[in-house]
């Protein structure tokens, strides 16, 4: 009894000084769809700088609470904050400022047997509000439209919500779990249409990877762009691409703003492109122009 | 005079009895709590949203573009038609294993069969869904004409998999509890094995068997990861073991993810873990009616 006693007392102090060892380092939340990128960009930044990055997902959602509740240094989003947000923030005493990070483009996947090659944005959305039902409707074999969407929980599902069907999702679609099952699913069914993140169908060098078919879509220049073209993405005339952003605290510390500063570094950016984004590149400083002043 | 050694003894025994006592009411206690709490954080729901439009409501859209709707009804009928099918798949095979286990099977294939049953027992549940996802599903898809199979029927039939060890393993036992005086006395009467099996053993341990089937079911409404990757999760409404299904334990996991905390849809998803509540409480209910007549 006394041994067990005696180990608890040792084991305790054990754990007690280590929490209070460690030390403080940067705290990053937020956006699943970033999580991979920030939590490389720590690894690169631990070995240059020595401080620890803490990078944690959640969602978009839990990033902008945590800058407007003030529980983290840096919340990364996929989407842009909310003025309501904004406004909460403000009553908090604290100014949020965004940082544009990389650009993500959703590319639009069809099962490889279909003949489709391009789609305009507002047939993609009577696709997916399920107006149009079947593929020879759009130019396509006379195969039924099977529709595959990303879950409510996912930024992805939000975003193609409100830029591309701006109305209800079908209730025929099926929600799946991820970009993977999404991927698999499509794969499988030839008459399958899903939307995913570039990075999970594009390869390091810009070609597809097999199993599934990247549409060009057709947008308000009425030229039908594939994702891959990184001109037209960065230019906005691929309709369906977002900023990466990330919040911070107008009155960050010095170390939190060298670690944004080095995310805009051309070997920050680097990253973002070997992640699977676009990188912004020499057009980081004129897009982020408050951190640059 | 009680020795110390004695007096020991006896204080031991006190103490045990009191972990014991404990650990049975800590139990109790917990369930209460979490009853309580589930229908405590599903209340404000109900000040917002009409019962009925809840319960029988053919819409649920929480994250609506314009007006948010809270119809359970497609996910209740989801939940409902994934079990029957499950159940009508799993009982015969379920049955037909626990009497060839029981009453044919000796040594080796015996110990085998044991084994498999346990290790499919242990599988993950997120392992089964893949292997449909990318497996069954697209065989299903093909058998039935469709372009995919992520469908009700899928979702059974993996259901089915995972209740089949609990129904196997408890019908087994309850063949095996019926006396051999019944088997001798019926094979003495002139009565064929097959006979014997169909009209005196199953009959006996009927009680035993029902509700393994009842456990087994509620082991298949309980069933969340498997089901929410085969099934499609499309909110409509089914009307066919071909359609795409949303069962109410897909729903709480897809969504409680991002919800906001105290919302309207929030308390929504509590309301909806009560209603599975419900229907698993009145499923083990009638098991536990069953497996007590048979003691008696």
């Amino acid at each position: 009894m006394k041994k067990i006693l005696s180990l608890l007392v040792i084991l305790s102090i054990g754990l007690f000084s280590c929490g209070k060892g460690s030390q403080k380092g940067i705290e990053v939340k937020g956006s699943d769809t970033l999580l991979e990128l920030v939590q490389e960009m720590g690894e690169v930044y631990i070995k240059k700088s020595g401080i620890a990055v803490n990078v944690s997902g959640g969602g978009s959602g839990v990033g902008v609470a945590g800058i407007v509740n003030n529980n983290t240094d840096i919340g990364d989003a996929s989407r842009q904050i909310k003025d309501k947000e904004i406004k909460k923030a403000k009553e908090n005493g604290i100014e949020p400022l965004e940082v544009k990070l990389g650009i993500d483009a959703i590319a639009i996947v069809v099962n490889p047997s279909n003949t489709i090659n391009q789609l305009t944005t507002d047939q993609l959305a009577a696709i997916y509000k399920g107006e149009v039902k079947n593929w020879k409707e759009v130019g396509g074999p006379d195969v039924e439209i099977s529709l595959y969407g990303r879950q409510e929980n996912s930024g992805t599902y939000a975003f193609f919500q409100e830029h591309i069907l701006k109305a209800n999702y079908s209730d025929k679609m099926k929600r799946m779990n991820g970009n993977a099952q999404m991927f698999e699913g499509v794969k499988a069914d030839i008459g399958g249409i899903g939307y995913q993140g570039l990075g999970y169908v594009m390869n390091e060098d810009g070609s597809f990877k097999p199993g599934v078919k990247v549409l060009a879509v057709v947008g308000k220049s009425g030229r039908a762009v594939l994702p891959s073209d990184k001109s037209a993405v960065l230019s906005g005339e691929y309709a369906i691409s977002r900023f990466l952003y990330q919040y911070v605290n107008k009155n960050m510390t010095q170390t939190v703003k060298d670690f944004v500063l080095f995310e805009l570094s051309p070997e920050g950016q680097a990253i973002v492109k070997k992640t699977g984004f676009y990188p912004l590149d020499e057009r980081a400083k004129e897009l982020n122009p408050e951190l640059f002043k | 005079m009680q020795s110390k050694e004695t007096k020991k003894v006896i204080v031991f025994d006190k103490i045990a009895a009191y972990i014991f006592k404990f650990s049975g009411i800590l139990i109790i206690v917990i369930l209460g709590l979490i009853v309580l709490f589930l229908f405590k954080e599903s209340l404000p729901f109900f000040k917002e949203v009409n019962f009925f439009d809840f319960i029988a409501g053919t819409a649920w859209n929480p994250n609506a573009f314009e007006f948010d709707t809270y119809g359970a009804l497609p996910l209740i009928v989801s939940t409902i038609i994934a079990t029957v099918g499950a159940m009508a798949i799993a009982i015969p095979i379920g049955i037909g294993t626990a009497v060839f286990f029981s009453e044919y099977a000796k040594g080796r294939t015996s110990e085998i069969l044991k084994f498999s049953v346990e290790i499919l027992s242990s599988i993950p549940s997120v392992v089964i869904g893949f292997v449909g996802l990318v497996l069954i599903a697209p065989f299903i898809g093909k058998l039935t004409g469709q372009t995919n199979g992520l469908n009700a029927l899928t979702g059974s039939i993996l259901l089915a998999l995972m209740a089949l060890p609990t129904i196997i393993s408890i019908s087994a036992d309850s063949i095996r509890d019926v006396p051999k005086s019944l088997r001798e006395a019926s094979l003495a009467m002139g009565a064929s094995k097959w006979e014997t099996i169909s009209k005196i053993v199953i009959p006996a341990a009927k009680s035993g068997i029902m509700a393994s089937f009842m456990l087994g079911t509620g082991r298949a409404i309980g069933e969340t990861m498997t089901v929410l990757m085969v099934t499609g999760n499309s909110p409509a409404l089914p009307t066919s073991f071909f359609d795409s299904i949303r069962t109410i334990t897909a729903t709480i996991a897809i969504e409680l993810g991002e919800v906001a905390f105290g919302s309207t849809h929030f308390h929504g998803l509590f309301a909806l873990g009560f209603v599975l509540f419900i229907l698993s409480f009145g499923v083990n209910l009638i098991a536990d009616r069953m497996i007590n007549r048979r003691k008696i």
